[in-house]
């Protein structure tokens, strides 16, 4: 029976927004890259740490677009094909009607597809990390760096030296009380 | 005006959601009743027939599809207030863009059930559906009746994409802040929401990508349902201008309808700081826009009538202000293209209660729009010999009035249960506390500094 190996790492967590960064690139310069940081919301500031790549999301809703479009040709030329349906002397095929669905299918698969991208690059639905605390959704910011129980103490220090306001331990200490 | 800040606002959010008062209860149970003649009437309709409505020859559609175009056009305002003005970097849409949002989804869900009220046998309502089967019969992908069932269920399913993305980060906040039943059921809908960097960044990318893809949607879905009847070649329907006139009244009645829900909800849940005067006037500005664009368009169709030379086309919009139905036109026209116009004036676009006696004008106008379109044209064909009337039965009344009865008991559910003010969007608004300089700024400040720099 496998036994579960418990995560070890340092939470701070920050009242304001530049010491939070300051603290990201002291922990980051200290050679810690194993951390995970969490905000109440989207600041730019912060997007130096979301990685340079871009979101694969965009990839995803491209393929959807052209799927719907693809599906919607498809399903609009084959049907009246097999099934056609002679009401005037329109083509059987014709595409300047058939560009309603098609657009309208190019717009819902790659919605779709959006919407599913989100959740599986975002990690949702998912667990919370043993680093997060309710404040973190609330009004601070939080970094999470997993380390061995050795470094805890160096990391705790570092992390207060940067004006966290509250610092803790994970998992041997009890996380503060909102 | 209180200063902001990342805890007041989701102390904000919190209280909006506390125990109602007993009015709201008192409210819901009046809705819920209307709700109730709803159904009835609707299966008193199922077990007598059609015959129960006013809709014979020659007027097939009467209350039914101008009741759907109706709540088509209330749901447009979600999209462009969510996506468009997103797009467009408008920092004023966050106090009023989920609620928007939330007007989109239940005023849709509610059209889509007016289909199926007025198809008689609901159901067969599954004929229309593309998939093969020994019926050998498959929708006619040439007909703008499929088109508008593909425009109209594909701007649901977008819209509630998009709004519940919206609401992930806000139920992670209530999943931190709430206990026992209500935190299970929060901490289910956040889905482990932790706003790490990593999940910001693909939500962001994500909710960008949305709102382009509802920006062109919003367009579309109701040039779609205006094609329903351009297509057509009766006299007053097949015309070209019809796309973005339905769209711009859409739009029109959509705001209104905001309006119409923001002004006493501000009020009764104690968001007057968020929500902000401010944050109406500058709708009633976008309101006027509209509202030129939507009389400009009732002016050129009688342009185009003239300029066509077309006497049966002539006709019809001579009989519009003079005939049978002269009061559904002159209705529309004033409430329309003249009540909005008052927002010109600074006391109207500031006196809330002007405000709502507008909006709910504008709402009026716009149900008078749809019916002085569709029953007029109808009664009145190319053939004398064929010409009706049309008189709403009282089954349809019961049917209309309920629809708004069944659109405000989502409302108010939905405002008292779930994050009816965007928190999340609320704090990106604000400056982010720093050591340095933490000037608390409220977020009609934020808005006003946002438009200088546009401006500027």
């Amino acid at each position: 029976m496998k036994r579960r190996i418990e995560e070890c790492g340092v939470v701070g967590s920050f009242a304001h927004l530049d010491s939070f960064i300051e603290a990201i690139y002291t922990i980051r310069a200290e050679g810690f890259d194993q951390f995970e940081i969490f905000s109440p919301v989207l600041h730019e500031d912060l997007q130096a740490f979301m990685g340079e790549k871009k979101s694969p999301v965009r990839i995803s809703t491209l393929v959807g677009a052209l799927a719907g479009l693809i599906g919607a040709g498809l399903l609009t030329a084959l049907s009246v094909l097999i099934w056609n349906m002679v009401v005037g002397g329109k083509p059987i095929v014709s595409i300047p009607a058939f560009m309603v669905p098609g657009f309208e299918l190019t717009i819902l698969f790659a919605a779709v597809a959006t919407f599913l991208a989100v959740f599986y690059f975002a990690g949702l639905p998912g667990k919370l990390s043993a680093g997060y605390h309710p404040r973190f959704s609330n009004d601070c910011f939080g970094i999470y760096v997993k380390t061995s129980q050795q470094q805890q103490a160096q990391i705790k220090m570092l992390l207060e030296k940067k004006k966290a306001q509250s610092c803790w331990l994970v998992p041997q200490e009890e996380t503060p009380s909102r | 005006m209180q200063p902001q800040s990342y805890a007041s606002i989701t102390r904000d959010t919190l209280e909006t959601l506390k125990r109602p008062r007993r009015t709201y209860w008192l409210v819901i149970l009046i809705l819920l009743a209307l709700c109730l003649a709803f159904f009835a009437a609707w299966g008193y309709q199922i077990h007598q027939g059609m015959g129960v409505t006013g809709l014979g020859n020659p007027v097939g559609w009467g209350t039914y599809i101008t009741t759907m175009v109706f709540w088509i056009g209330i749901a447009h305002a979600g999209t462009l207030i969510s996506a468009i003005l997103l797009l467009l970097r408008a920092r004023w849409r966050t106090s009023i863009y989920r609620i928007s949002e939330a007007v989109t989804i239940f005023a849709l869900a509610t059209a889509g059930m007016f289909p199926l009220l007025h198809m008689g046998r609901l159901w067969v309502g599954f004929y229309i559906l593309p998939y093969p089967s020994d019926r050998q019969l498959w929708p006619n992908f040439q007909s703008p009746l499929v088109w508008d069932v593909l425009a109209i269920s594909t701007y649901l399913t977008v819209s509630l994409m998009f709004f519940l993305i919206g609401l992930i980060p806000d139920f992670a906040i209530l999943r931190d802040n709430s206990r026992g039943m209500k935190k299970k059921i929060m901490t289910v809908l956040a889905m482990g929401w932790q706003g790490t960097a990593r999940q910001w960044k693909h939500y962001s990318a994500g909710y960008l990508l949305f709102a382009a893809l509802a920006t062109p949607l919003v367009i579309s879905v109701h040039s779609v349902v205006s094609w329903d009847f351009a297509m057509s070649i009766l006299p007053g329907w097949h015309t070209t201008i019809f796309a973005p006139y339905f769209v711009a009244g859409a739009i029109l009645s959509g705001l209104a309808m905001v309006m119409t829900i923001l002004i006493p909800m501000r009020k009764i849940m104690r968001l007057e700081h968020i929500i902000t005067a401010w944050h109406l006037g500058s709708m009633a500005k976008m309101t006027i826009l509209v509202s030129l664009i939507v009389g400009y368009a009732y002016v050129v169709e009688y342009f185009i009538a003239w300029y066509s030379g077309n006497s049966y086309e002539q006709y019809i919009f001579s009989y519009r202000p003079t005939g049978e139905y002269a009061y559904v036109f002159w209705i529309m026209v004033v409430c329309n293209a003249v009540m909005p116009l008052l927002f010109f004036i600074q006391k109207c676009r500031q006196d809330l209660r002007i405000m709502f006696v507008i909006s709910i004008l504008i709402n009026v106008g716009m149900w008078f729009e749809r019916y002085n379109i569709i029953v007029s044209t109808l009664s009145r064909d190319f053939l004398p010999f064929a010409w009706g009337s049309y008189r709403m039965s009282w089954v349809e009344a019961t049917i209309l009035i309920g629809s708004f009865g069944l659109f405000f008991l989502l409302v108010l559910l939905f405002v008292k249960h779930l994050p009816s003010i965007a928190a999340t969007e609320i704090k990106e608004t604000l400056t982010a506390p720093r050591m340095e300089s933490n000037e608390p700024q409220t977020s009609r400040e934020i808005a006003q500094v946002d438009s200088k720099e546009i401006i500027s």
